[in-house]
């Protein structure tokens, strides 16, 4: 559970990761106040992304206009309901991003079925919103009641809450109602340029705006997913690990009892009894790498089934993260052994001689 | 020098009015190579009187001599290292380690009482075949007959060498021949080997093995004719 958790929370932050951290955006202009993706409201007007674009150092600079829209199947389209009329179809919110389309700065940045949004009538889906919406390649969706033509499913764009949906910029405009506007600037330096310097450059020249190096935008936008996940994400894997521990110290705790006529002998012939302890001990720790292994096991297997039935729910394993949780729980199972073993310690010798 | 030596031993078992004189005054040496059977009614303090001589019991009265050394002035950790390397045990159910093979059983004595590993597997494996069990050595103690695992039993409280066997009923629960078996092996090896053995038993038959009798009754060891 502890590993599934994990997964799920690296498949969130690579999902931000790989949206707001390509090698392609150097800076990320926002408005003052604002230092995430997720979390924004503010608008710059449009006029600032080409007077950063004329900036000396600057390769290219991309309006994008973020925000929430109401997606969902419209007529013809795969969706689960019984109804003809796209108004009484489901819909979900997803996050907006209208962009330069169909490459420009802040698309999607990973397609994996069709391609990208190249007018203004095309739109691009996270693969799960599609799934949830029951939608395909070629279908015809409604965004905020316009229609659309769904011509992409994309990956790593997917924070479980809610996923993307890529637009041109001009049709991000017409769903979002906000002409004029931009959320955010992405800015690609060419090579020779400091960083440091355009930023005081763009903020020298636009004081209603935000700077952020890729690096610390990245980090900003992972703060913001993880505020809400983390405290989940510890709590349950808290009691996943007093779970665990207790479930140890009970078979640890059996073994004693189980073994208490083997363990009377060891001490009878002379073995020390902290040697028989560590044999105990060892036998816990060994119990949790067997567990460990067998969470392992069943963690990728779920990622396979969950990715192919459920991709709403993305799981990123890593082998690392068996390394950063088995030893904490062999530490937890080798501290819960410890109570059952003062058990051991009332388990005199003579009892070898009981028939 | 005796192999186990006690002097005027005195031990209470139990607390208030649950105490028991188990031991009175018991005084008596056995010498390596003796085979002494240790006779009584149940109750009468013959496991007390192993046990104290084993150093598993500390006597409350009196002092116990184990192979040259006083328990009594031994720490802890001392007369259980010196319990390990001169004291071998027989028990009435064998109570080989259910998870350890035949060979192992006989080997974590060894390994216990510090014994190379080299030379612990060689000498188990002598045993093992002059107790005609080594055919058995990679089998689990649940596949043993109760004879097969007395024996086994015997090995391991052999194979250190050690000065001493305590045995308690190590014939109880075997058949006349099997018991006869694990008998005669114990008498011959430790003789081979002059290690004093005290077996606290009520079967008469083993009588025939005996140096020496002894009985015990409400604490209290007499010499039997």
């Amino acid at each position: 559970m502890v590993l599934v958790l994990m997964g799920v929370y690296r498949a969130l932050t690579v999902g931000v990761r790989s949206y707001v951290g390509p090698d392609q955006i150097d800076l990320w202009v926002a408005p003052l106040g604002t230092d995430n993706l997720i979390r924004s409201s503010a608008l710059l007007p449009a006029s600032i992304v080409d007077s950063i674009g004329a900036l000396p150092g600057v390769r290219e600079a991309a309006p994008l206009l973020r925000g929430f829209v109401a997606v969902r199947a419209a007529d013809g389209a795969a969706s689960t309901e019984d109804s003809a009329t796209s108004s009484r179809a489901p819909a979900i919110n997803l996050l907006s991003i209208g962009y330069r389309a169909p490459d420009g700065l802040g698309g999607p940045p990973r397609i994996h079925q069709g391609a990208a949004p190249k007018g203004a009538s095309q739109v691009a889906l996270d693969r799960a919103a599609a799934h949830r919406l029951g939608l395909e390649i070629g279908d015809t969706i409604s965004v905020n009641d316009s229609l659309f033509e769904l011509t992409g499913l994309t990956t790593g764009t997917n924070l479980i809450a809610t996923q993307f949906a890529f637009f041109d910029a001009a049709a991000g405009a017409r769903t979002s109602g906000f002409y004029g506007r931009v959320s955010f600037v992405a800015v690609g330096l060419r090579p020779e340029a400091v960083p440091s310097e355009v930023s005081l450059q763009i903020t020298d020249r636009f004081p209603q705006a935000a700077v952020y190096t890729r690096e610390a935008f990245v980090e900003n936008n992972v703060r913001e997913v993880a505020a809400g996940f983390r405290p989940m994400q510890l709590l349950v894997s808290g009691v996943g690990i007093a779970a665990a521990a207790v479930l140890v110290a009970l078979l640890v705790q059996a073994a004693v009892e189980d073994r208490r006529r083997d363990i009377s002998v060891l001490l009878a012939m002379g073995a020390p009894a902290h040697a028989v302890g560590l044999g105990v001990v060892g036998h816990a720790a060994w119990l949790v790498v067997l567990g460990g292994i067998a969470g392992a096991v069943l963690a990728s297997a779920l990622h396979a089934v969950l990715r192919w039935s459920v991709p709403t729910v993305e799981i990123a394993p890593r082998v690392h993260d068996l390394a950063l949780v088995l030893p904490l729980f062999i530490g937890s199972g080798v501290i819960a052994a410890c109570v059952p073993l003062l058990r051991l310690r009332r388990i005199d010798p003579i009892e070898a001689f009981r028939p | 020098m005796s192999a186990v030596r006690l002097v005027d031993v005195g031990k209470v078992r139990g607390a208030g009015r649950h105490a028991v004189q188990a031991l009175r005054a018991v005084t008596l040496a056995i010498e390596p190579g003796e085979f002494v059977l240790l006779e009584g009614p149940s109750g009468a303090g013959k496991t007390t009187l192993l046990s104290v001589s084993a150093g598993l019991l500390t006597p409350d009265e009196g002092d116990v001599t184990l192979a040259g050394r006083s328990l009594l002035k031994l720490s802890a950790a001392e007369r259980r290292a010196h319990r390990a390397r001169n004291v071998g045990f027989v028990f009435q159910r064998g109570n080989l380690l259910d998870g350890l093979s035949v060979r192992e059983n006989v080997l974590v004595a060894a390994e216990i009482a510090g014994i190379p590993r080299q030379v612990g597997e060689e000498d188990a494996a002598h045993l093992l075949a002059v107790l005609g069990v080594d055919h058995l050595a990679e089998r689990r103690p649940d596949a043993l007959s109760g004879g097969e695992e007395h024996r086994v039993a015997v090995a391991r409280a052999l194979v250190h060498r050690p000065a001493v066997v305590f045995a308690d009923e190590p014939t109880g629960n075997l058949d006349g021949a099997s018991g006869q078996a694990v008998a005669e092996a114990l008498s011959e090896l430790a003789k081979a080997d002059a290690v004093a053995v005290i077996v606290a038993t009520h079967d008469e038959r083993l009588r025939r093995f005996a140096d020496r009798r002894l009985s015990i009754v409400d604490g209290v060891v007499h010499p039997t004719e």
